[in-house]
């Protein structure tokens, strides 16, 4: 009887082997096939020497590697350095304004009617439907030298007469900023729609008020939200190139920029690779310190993708 | 390494690579050519004559093509349409083969000028395509006193305040460009002159009416629409916009200093699914009305010997022609091949960085 029950049990836990294949075997499939098998291609490239052309050649090397420290035929250069702080401090910059933005604007929405709610969030996704290029495009003629935007800065000293507010650091701030709020608010509306007003009332009652109110009771509890968002807005943010190309004018290369040319303009493959992976590498340290950190903090579920 | 690079695109191409093997039973020509740059017209006409199907592929720049080619590439496409300057580069490769010139009975339509080119001896591997001249396009409202020169781009006293670019690419126009100013020649190449060179593009790029590194073609349009007032551009671009009225009021020139004139050629990729394919386009390419028609369509000069009768409007100008003068200014890029090309590269990165 007691053996009959365990296979029963047995069947049961079959069953939901089974069901967890079916429903997580289609994205595993996905993420081997385009994703770690890529990778792993990648990952063995890095250690290749490159021929004149760029190439992958035998014999083995670790000068792909090397090249990343800053090291090649003319000297070390901390060339590689500074695209990385810039890459993070483009990143940073982005993330910060857009959490910024993000806020007030939640609020705004969620003093609204709750069966207009669902039509001002489309409002704020929809511009993502068209290419992230053309949009950029966009902004370019918005900021350009015969934009009235630019006449407000060539009033207040900001930009000489003759330029505009495009293509300059303002310009690729305000693009991704533009670029990824979407993927700010989202999260930060959903923790927000959650929040209990109740604390916030005894907050009051205890006469605390303006920034000291919304510090210690509407921070903590929409924290969830904002560590997701920071995390979808910082990671694209870092190795985006397309806003930096058409608003920043490409006078300082990113990371993103700095691979992509090591597979076209100035191809050497194995120094590519190699960039790939080291910055896949600081990439995924950063997710796992982002975690430890969200757990830490508490109670922030969401946040830990 | 070959096998690698194989490896990495088989993975990506499993499940898009094995449709297309299946349907093999209409013959296909993989045309792999530069965004814009065929009349749709022509490609009906070839389907009709070859009887097949012409599956069109495009790309904006030459390394975006080669890293195509490298990454198994040439393995898919039947012709592809590589600058001079990159033939050799593809050759030392191995990523294109040598023609059979006894299918390419159109041959002797070629303008003497355009057979037997320093960068492919005897071409062997390559055939003229279209060729044209790089240059300064700037808007002379702004911009005063008839520049004539390089110095447009690379004396701040000449623009000291509209905003101009100078274009990304590969660095070979704007290294040769530099070195055209400072008196080296456009083909300069020694180590010395090229960080000269480069040294010179890295003081411009510190300048606050420096715009950016922006390629040849968004120039012509960031022009167009009043973004910069001067910056490098391809004759041939020029003339689009002149013959469709969108850029009467901006003014182009070869520089004084020497400039470059270009070729973009047709080749075969080494394992070309359908290499007879491949020919029998370059041969109907090399036909004097096809010639024509193409130039009449994209606004840049043919090597068509044959063709010039049949040019018409834009194409018949000064714009598009170059007088006996300025081509004795103009220049093919010399190739740079094996241990060369890795030091410009090293050099047009820092520059770029």
């Amino acid at each position: 009887m007691s053996a009959a029950v365990k296979t029963e049990q047995e069947i049961e836990s079959g069953r939901q082997r089974l069901r967890l294949w079916v429903t997580s075997g289609p994205g595993l499939v996905w993420i081997m096939l385009f994703l770690l098998l890529p990778s792993a291609v990648l990952l063995g490239i890095a250690f290749f020497s490159a021929d004149d052309y760029g190439s992958p050649v035998l014999p083995l090397s670790v000068q792909p590697f090397q090249q990343v420290a800053g090291y090649s035929l003319l000297g070390w250069d901390p060339g590689n350095i500074i695209i990385v702080l810039r890459s993070l401090e483009q990143a940073g910059i982005a993330t910060l304004v857009s959490a910024l933005l993000s806020y007030p604007l939640v609020f705004f929405i969620l003093s609204r009617p709750a069966s207009i709610r669902p039509l001002l969030l489309l409002f704020i996704v929809l511009p993502s439907w068209t290419n992230q290029v053309v949009r950029t495009y966009a902004w370019m003629e918005l900021l350009g030298p015969a934009a009235p935007v630019s006449w407000v800065a060539h009033i207040l000293h900001a930009v000489p007469p003759d330029l505009g507010l495009a293509p300059g650091r303002f310009a690729v701030t305000t693009g991704l900023a533009y670029n990824y709020l979407p993927y700010m608010i989202v999260p930060l509306y959903a923790s927000a729609e959650k929040l209990d007003w109740t604390l916030v009332e005894a907050g009051r009652d205890l006469y605390a008020a303006g920034l000291r109110l919304f510090w210690h009771t509407v921070f903590p509890q929409t924290l969830p939200g904002l560590l997701s968002g920071i995390i979808f807005v910082a990671i694209p943010a870092f190795g985006d190139y397309v806003v930096p190309q058409l608003l920043g004018g490409d006078k300082a290369l990113m990371i993103g920029s700095l691979i992509a040319n090591q597979f076209t303009e100035t191809p050497d493959w194995p120094y590519g690779a190699a960039l790939t992976i080291i910055m896949l590498v600081f990439t995924g340290l950063g997710l796992v310190g982002f975690r430890v950190l969200t757990r830490k903090l508490g109670g922030a579920e969401e946040a830990t993708i | 390494m070959k096998l690698l690079s194989c490896l990495a695109v088989g993975a990506l191409a499993l499940g898009l690579g094995a449709p297309q093997i299946a349907r093999a039973e209409t013959p296909t020509l993989n045309l792999f050519i530069w965004s814009d740059y065929i009349d749709p017209a022509l490609i009906t006409k070839f389907e009709k004559q070859c009887n097949c199907k012409v599956v069109e592929t495009d790309y904006e720049s030459n390394a975006e093509m080669e890293a195509k080619l490298r990454a198994g590439g040439d393995a898919q496409y039947d012709v592809v349409v590589p600058s001079s300057y990159y033939v050799p580069e593809l050759e030392d490769e191995g990523l294109i083969q040598p023609l059979d010139h006894g299918k390419l009975t159109n041959f002797s339509n070629l303008a003497a000028r355009f057979q037997n080119p320093t960068y492919d001896p005897g071409d062997k591997y390559s055939i003229p395509y279209q060729w044209g001249t790089t240059g300064i396009l700037y808007d002379p409202a702004k911009i005063k006193g008839n520049p004539d020169g390089w110095g447009l781009l690379f004396d701040p006293k000449e623009n000291p305040n509209y905003p101009f670019v100078i274009p990304k690419g590969e660095g070979r126009d704007q290294i040769g460009a530099a070195c055209a100013y400072l008196g080296y020649g456009f083909n300069c190449a020694e180590k010395s002159q090229w960080i000269a060179a480069a040294k010179l593009i890295e003081q411009t790029k510190k300048r606050p009416n420096f715009a950016g590194f922006v390629d040849e073609t968004p120039t012509r349009d960031q022009e167009k629409s009043g973004l910069v007032a001067a910056g490098m551009a391809y004759n041939g671009d020029v003339g689009q916009c002149v013959a469709d009225g969108s850029c009467t009021k901006l003014k182009f020139y070869l520089p004084k200093e020497g400039s470059e004139i270009w070729v973009d050629t047709m080749a075969i990729p080494a394992k070309a699914p359908h290499p007879e394919l491949g020919l029998e386009f370059i041969n109907f390419i090399l036909d004097a009305n096809n010639g024509a028609d193409l130039s009449n369509f994209n606004q840049y000069a043919s090597p068509n010997a044959a063709s010039q009768k049949q040019l018409t409007g834009i194409m018949a100008s000064d714009l598009i022609n170059p007088s006996d003068a300025e081509m004795k200014n103009l220049v093919f890029l010399a190739p740079l091949r094996g241990a060369k090309y890795k030091l410009f590269n090293q050099i047009w990165t820092s520059v770029l960085q």
